[in-house]
């Protein structure tokens, strides 16, 4: 149905990208030559994604790819070169191409050559140029300026920051962007596929701010090059690793330490980088938990560490090797003093990526990835000499392939196809209570192969217009062996379905079109709009808000179908001063079809698939984005603020009645200011206010064997009050010769607001004795909280 | 699962220093709904209590709690061509002396210092033979039936229907605490053969000495879907105490040396599981759960009517 409303449209645009590979401007091709090369930090020799290189004559540039590398094909000529990113100096040379010239760049950063003198640059408007949509890109550096909960810088929490996005609760690094589920973002570090992006209930994410190097968001015109999820991209790259010199660098918080070593293998060749974080408040706690009562609770302990290492290969200009690695864990043991129950709680991710980047001519890239990644949750207790095993998980391992290619200055063309094998494992229990062993072999794990081929054109039509067409085919597969068991209404076995291995159980195919286009008004303001259409085949269904380490990702089956997004957006952006502000508004539509939740009444069974509890329905999403931001001076920043609505409905939930999502939010706001006191002192305060979350409570009770029952509402028909909260944070470099250091102070929740957390009944007195009492309760989690970190570099 | 979640709650906030405050909520009235809470076991009578479900807030005294009884329903039992209506018995009707024992007959715990509420149960007319021993003349519970229940009230008609499975039989054995702080504490086990085909459901009740007898309060009903075969199991059973009795986290679960305990092991049919099993669930909306709408067994109303397949054991643990 959606391919055929398309297609039409979709054939136009390929068959006039067709006419346009040949040049708009007849030229014989002998007088064309392609300029082409990387460009990378000068000092460090990290490559720099998404710099824009331009041809001051021709009024036409590039951007580098996601490996610095760029290419442009102009007729034979003397140009002027520019190459400019944010935060650096611009570059600037003389090309006389009369031949394929390879010009590898190098920008300096500006912090490091000048005391923060502002450069203009040419082309700072790349929000008002690109056909991106909805795309935010965020340094590392930039975030490391903001303030932060207990000191721990957080890329998650930061995007929270910015319109669209919501965060999923109070310190919770998940989040909801356009009203989609917190399933409905890909989130990748370096190209693998992070499952659960949370440490400890999702209070930190799981990526270590000083492995990072940059994040970027995409929440609207999703490209075709990226699927899977139907919300929104969030694709971290790591650090590459000093190809200069060793350096090493990390912090001393209040409740976790961070260190950082990279260097040169071989000068200029040759990277490595190896991150290391760790909480420690087990620690702290150990000692004293070991003398109170007896070293009654000795044997307590949370915390959780990170690893993330990268190495990465120069062989030649031509080609490039790359692996890079995380692994994370929680660590939970809880021992009750009595010893009757003791439990064990071990979760985290592993990723892991190999890549190969080869450049076929100066017009054609490609880049192979080899990707594992694994998310495992276990739980071991035992209570009373009941011994339990949990455990679940999802592995995947995959390769994908890509291409970009460069035919003409007017096109920038990516291509390529990908594969993921997937294995989710279900709750899986086993266990022993005396001499009798019972196991949860009924359920195996599910398997998966999913795949796409995608091509996209970044196409420069003229001055003024430039779309980006693509057009992903997804296809996804789930397969045997698997034995399901089919139940009649009283709970008896009646059939017992069986796949053998790589046996079809269901498949599910689809055309995903996306454009998006870019007509420019002027010099400083463009109309940009788009339609997106993105599959989605794995999904993680939660009867929480926050990420919880028991969290199931569950393939599409025959029962669960693929979810489908489409979006409708339409944005104007402008910048004022030199592009010294840029100001933008968009609004969206967002038509979701096969969501996923919980039936009203699930309660988790032992031994039973869990997509029995799954009900289906639809949902929408409508909202407006209003966003400004001062790019550049000693006082920077900007503020955010959506307006917009969420709902859903399901046949079987809330008596077949729309109702609002669980985070339909109806304006959200940030404010977010950094000022550069001095060289020695820098200032950062945000400001966040967001409409009450919705939640459902008892509006009726009755009673059950004396005891009160809970008669609910309408769902998600209470609103609880509206959040808000000022942070502050201070940073002090601390003048070194030899080293940089610094002292950050942080305060959040400078005003103590007690923002709702969520709220309860709190039942006192006993039914018999005719005394009940019951009290709506508002439990906070966050009081004021300062915090202070020191960080070090050299 | 929900164990874990309760765990992870727990640690989570103690974590953190979290804070609570009394608030306001202003929500809409619920529709006013009747409320069955009727039982029938194997060898007894069955039993109804009929209430009203009542907006959320709000302390109630004991005058309140006998208004929450709905009173003059009519209430007919039937299996097969067989059918009962059930009397109406208010305790202020009983004599004084037999107020407090007809109620906790019922599970209503009334202390010798309150007024007594004015509860009402709808059982079968002739109860007193029935407590004088007469079992064939009275209309009681039997194994392998099915109860319909009709109940007529303030102009609503409520429906039901329920079946007492088989009983199982189960034998209470019990463990020493090595604990050297509390070596008078026991743990109880109770050993049983699981019928040969899945499907079966069971919720079980202990009673202490001469208390009241109460289900566990962590979890109540189980399916047997982790256990296959005809194979005998053994497991440790969760002492249950009032609700608001404070928990101990010293001595929750366990018996003492010198108990005698008896054990209720109830066989009841998956619609009455479903009904336990998600009431044993709801945790409420928060971060870390979400609300569970009770599945009632109810057409029309609210709660449950719960036929009980249910063996009796007990064990006095010496001292």
């Amino acid at each position: 149905m959606l391919l055929r409303k398309f297609l039409p449209f979709l054939l136009l645009s390929i068959a006039l990208s067709g006419l346009a590979q040949e040049p708009v401007v007849p030229v014989p091709s002998s007088d064309k030559f392609t300029l082409s090369g990387y460009v990378k930090d000068k000092s460090n020799g990290e490559s720099m994604f998404s710099a824009t290189v331009y041809v001051k004559e021709l009024g036409k540039g590039a951007t580098t790819n996601d490996y610095g590398f760029y290419s442009l094909t102009l007729p034979k000529g003397t140009y002027t070169v520019t190459a400019s990113f944010l935060g650096y100096n611009n570059f600037e040379q003389q090309v006389v191409l009369d031949k394929d010239i390879r010009l590898n760049i190098d920008l300096s950063s500006m912090s490091i050559t000048t005391d923060a003198v502002e450069v203009t640059s040419e082309r700072k408007d790349r929000n008002v140029e690109s056909t991106d949509m909805g795309k935010v890109e965020l340094a590392t550096e930039e975030i490391k300026s903001l303030p932060a909960l207990l000191g721990e810088v957080d890329i998650m929490r930061s995007l929270q920051l910015l319109p669209g996005v919501m965060s999923a609760g109070e310190g919770n690094s998940g989040f909801y962007v356009r009203g989609g589920g917190p399933d409905q973002n890909l989130v990748l570090l370096d190209n693998a596929v992070v499952y659960n992006t949370g440490h400890l209930f999702g209070f930190f994410s799981v990526f270590n701010s000083d492995a990072i190097k940059s994040t970027s968001l995409i929440k609207g015109g999703m490209p075709a090059e990226y699927g899977g999820r139907i919300s929104s991209v969030i694709d971290v790259q790591m650090k590459e690793g000093n190809m200069k010199e060793w350096q090493f660098e990390g912090g001393i918080g209040l409740i976790s330490s961070r260190l950082t070593v990279q260097g040169p293998l071989k000068k200029d060749k040759a990277a490595i980088i190896v991150s290391g974080r760790r909480t420690y408040i087990d620690l702290i706690t150990k000692p004293i938990l070991k003398r109170v009562q007896d070293g009654k609770y000795d044997g307590n302990a949370y915390y959780f560490y990170d690893l993330n290492g990268k190495i990465n290969y120069r062989f030649s200009d031509k080609d490039r090797l790359y692996l890079s690695g995380y692994f994370g864990r929680d660590v939970f043991d809880f021992k009750d003093p009595n010893g009757t129950f003791n439990i064990s709680i071990p979760w985290g991710n592993s990723t892991a990526s190999l890549r190969w980047n080869h450049l076929f001519s100066d017009k054609l890239f490609m880049n192979i990835t080899a990707i594992f990644n694994d998310y495992q949750f276990k739980a071991e207790s035992d209570f009373k000499g009941v011994i339990f095993k949990l455990s679940s998980g999802v592995r995947d391992y995959g390769a994908s392939m890509d291409f970009d290619y460069f035919p003409h200055t007017n096109h920038a063309v990516k291509f390529g196809a990908v594969y993921t094998h997937h294995t989710f494992t279900p709750y899986t229990i086993s266990g022993s209570a005396g001499d009798a062993d019972f196991t949860s072999d009924d359920l195996n794990a599910k398997q998966a192969h999913e795949g796409a081929i995608y091509v996209q054109d970044d196409w420069t039509i003229s001055d003024r217009v430039k779309i980006n067409i693509g057009l992903r085919g997804s296809i996804f597969s789930h397969v045997g062996p698997l034995e399901k068991k089919v139940f009649n209404e009283n709970g008896q076995i009646t059939d017992t379905l069986t796949y053998g291995r790589g046996e079809n159980i269901a498949t599910y195919g689809m055309a995903e079109p996306r454009i998006s286009t870019r007509i420019r008004i002027n010099e400083f303001s463009s109309v940009k709009a788009g339609i997106t259409l993105n599959n989605q085949y794995i999904h993680l269904v939660s009867s929480s808000t926050t990420t919880l380490p028991t969290d199931l990702w569950v393939p599409s089956s025959a029962k669960v179908k693929p979810q489908l997004g489409i979006q409708y957006a339409l944005g104007y952006f402008h910048n004022f001063k030199d592009n010294m502000f840029e100001t933008s508004v968009e609004v969206y539509y967002k038509d979701l079809r096969n969501q996923i939740e919980y039936g009203e009444s699930f309660a988790p069974e032992l031994n039973v698939d869990v997509e029995e509890g799954f009900v289906f329905g639809k949902g929408y999403a409508y909202g407006a984005e209003f966003f400004v931001k001062k790019t550049r001076g000693k006082f920077n920043g900007w503020i955010g603020y959506t307006i917009s609505n969420t709902r859903r409905k399901f046949p079987d939930i809330n008596k077949g009645n729309t109702f609002p999502a669980k985070f339909d939010r109806r304006h959200d706001l940030s404010v977010v200011a950094i000022y550069e006191i001095n060289k020695r002192w820098k200032l950062s305060a945000l400001f966040v206010f967001g409409t009450g979350q919705a939640t459902t409570l008892p509006i009726g009770r009755y009673y059950i064997e004396g005891k009160v029952v809970n008669q609910y509402g309408e769902r998600n028909s209470y609103r609880m009050a509206p959040y808000h909260r000022m942070d502050l944070s201070a940073t002090y470099i601390i003048p070194r010769k030899k080293y940089y250091s610094d002292i950050t102070m942080s305060i959040y929740n400078l005003y103590n607001r007690m923002n709702p957390y969520f709220i309860y009944y709190d039942v006192t007195g006993d039914v018999n004795q005719g005394d009940i009492d019951v009290k709506a309760k508002q439990a906070s989690l966050f009081p004021i909280l300062p915090s202070i970190t020191w960080n070090f570099k050299f | 699962m929900k164990s874990i979640y309760g765990i992870l709650v727990l640690i989570g906030l103690l974590s953190f220093s979290s804070c609570t405050k009394d608030i306001t909520v202003d929500l809409p009235d619920p529709e006013s709904m009747l409320v069955v809470e009727g039982y029938i076991e194997n060898g007894v009578p069955p039993y109804v209590l009929l209430t009203k479900n009542s907006a959320y807030f709000g302390g109630i005294d004991l005058n309140d709690l006998g208004s929450y009884f709905v009173r003059g329903a009519r209430i007919r039992v039937f299996e097969g061509n067989d059918t009962v209506q059930l009397a109406e018995f208010c305790v202020q009707s009983l004599p004084d002396t037999f107020q407090r024992a007809f109620l906790r007959a019922y599970g209503y715990e009334i202390s010798d210092s309150s007024e007594v509420p004015d509860v009402c149960v709808y059982t079968i007319p002739n109860i007193l033979s029935y407590y004088n021993g007469d079992t064939v003349s009275t209309f009681i519970g039997r194994v392998n039936h099915t109860y319909g229940l009709i109940v007529e009230a303030e102009g609503k008609t409520l429906t039901s229907s329920t079946y007492i499975p088989g009983v199982v039989p189960v034998s209470l054995s019990y463990e020493p605490r090595s604990d050297e702080a509390n070596d008078s504490l026991v743990t109880v086990n109770v050993t049983f053969t699981q019928p040969d085909t899945p499907g079966n459901y069971a919720r079980y009740f202990t009673q202490r000495n001469d208390e009241s007898m109460y289900p566990p309060a962590s979890q109540s009903a189980y399916d047997d879907a982790l256990f296959s075969g005809s194979q005998q199991y053994t497991f440790p059973i969760e002492r249950g105490q009032s609700k608001y009795d404070e928990v101990d986290f010293d001595t929750y679960g366990f018996f003492w040396k010198g108990d005698t305990v008896t054990v209720k092991w109830a066989q009841i049919d998956k619609k009455a599981y479903d009904f336990w099993h998600t009431l044993d669930n709801d945790g409420g909306d928060n971060p870390f759960s979400s609300p569970v709408r009770i599945k009632t067994n109810i057409e029309g109303g609210l709660g449950v009517w719960c036929g009980y397949g249910a063996y009796y054991a007990t064990l006095v643990v010496p001292e």
